[in-house]
């Protein structure tokens, strides 16, 4: 088969491949030809434009830079993945992955001594709360809770005005509340924190 | 003759590892079809635009394409997607218009005002549509009704042999024919 011979085979191919009426072998061959031709691939969309012009699919304005852009953001992306997988140094990586490991490991181990250590680490946070002798009298507090009390509701009364310490007995209420009604969890769980920000009469 | 999804297959499979060539074949191959599709549900050039979004998300869920159906099939999906997608996202935006009409000293209108595309790159089809069905017109009598039946009524090679009375060698070989004689009508214009 002559050169010419052969290119005319081949842009019958590439008609018929347009309406999926080639043969396996063709469509091989086809597409060996095909994906190394940029001439081939633009006679491909004519073929396609003149099908869209005919059934009247073809909008009225075309970008004829259509095909083009979407390869160009495809091949940023192409770019922008080569450079990070690149920019990455496999030495980088494992050190990273191993100061990940080690920080996990040492988060574990201190919340596991947390919640482990005995109860008299706590009882520096009750003797401070002792000192402050308007929350005993302002509000009623249950004996379990007194020795329990989360450092988180550690106030300073005596810097306090009298709204804020009436502020901080109504939180303490509600502390003790959230205590004694989360009996389904464990002695040293983290009680949530409850603070009042405002205080309104409301008319019933 | 290989089903639909065989046809493209080859190239799919080339264009997941990475062959943006292949991908570029499938592109040229079905944007008239995904823009119509998109048009359907987007008015004006936006059509166009929706329709590449939908090309590239299709391009980068490639790896998740199984290839249990067609890929026009799958791409049918993502544009039909995408255009629903963007017709939310353009109803949102106009009700926001309307909010910042009131407040129009912090409106900012020249991103509504862009164009994304130049002159440049769009070709006025009026023509080109002119030329094209001239050329048909002119074109020898059995070059024009086999390019027709496969055009217009989308007809397989098989079918158009049966009608014709004629091999399907010779079906492929006019429908070939007759698209390059239109192709070489069309090319200048669009060169």
């Amino acid at each position: 088969m002559s050169e010419s011979k052969r290119k005319q085979h081949d842009l019958e191919l590439l008609s018929a491949s347009l309406d999926n009426e080639l043969s396996e072998f063709e469509r091989r061959r086809l597409n060996n030809t095909i994906l190394s031709d940029q001439r081939a691939v633009q006679k491909l969309n004519r073929y396609a434009l003149v099908g869209a012009i005919m059934k009247k699919e073809c909008p009225a304005n075309m970008n004829t830079s259509f095909a083009s852009e979407i390869m160009c953001v495809i091949e940023r992306d192409r770019q922008s993945s080569t450079i990070t997988t690149t920019s990455t140094n496999p030495f980088i990586k494992q050190v990273a992955g191993l100061a990940i490991a080690v920080s996990v490991a040492l988060v574990s181990f201190t919340s596991f001594q947390y919640f482990t250590q005995p109860d008299s680490s706590l009882d520096s946070l009750t003797a401070e709360r002792k000192s402050s002798p308007a929350w005993d009298s302002q509000a009623p507090m249950a004996d379990d809770y007194k020795n329990k009390i989360s450092p988180r509701v550690q106030f300073a009364p005596a810097q306090l005005s009298a709204n804020a310490a009436n502020r901080q007995a109504q939180a303490q209420e509600i502390e003790i509340y959230i205590y004694n009604h989360s009996g389904y969890g464990s002695e040293r769980i983290i009680l949530p924190y409850a603070e009042i920000t405002e205080l309104r009469e409301v008319d019933e | 003759m290989g089903s639909n999804t065989d046809n493209d297959k080859e190239l799919v499979a080339r264009a997941k590892e990475g062959d943006s060539r292949a991908f570029d074949v499938l592109v040229q191959k079905y944007q008239f079809k995904v823009i119509n599709l998109v048009g359907r549900y987007v008015q004006g050039d936006e059509a166009q635009d929706v329709a590449q979004e939908a090309f590239i998300k299709a391009f980068r869920g490639l790896k998740n394409f199984r290839g249990d159906s067609a890929f026009y099939t799958w791409l049918y999906r993502i544009a039909v997607n995408s255009a629903k997608n963007y017709l939310m996202s353009s109803s949102k935006k106009k009700s926001s218009l309307q909010v910042d009409i009131d407040d129009a000293e912090y409106f900012d209108d020249a991103t509504l005002m862009r164009d994304q595309h130049t002159p440049d790159h769009m070709l006025q089809t009026e023509e080109l549509q002119q030329r094209v069905f001239q050329t048909i017109h002119e074109l020898p009598e059995d070059l024009k009704t086999a390019l027709t039946l496969r055009e217009m009524d989308g007809m397989s090679y098989e079918d158009i042999a049966e009608t014709m009375g004629c091999p399907i060698g010779t079906v492929r070989s006019r429908i070939f024919r007759a698209r390059e004689a239109v192709d070489k009508v069309i090319k200048p214009l669009m060169d």
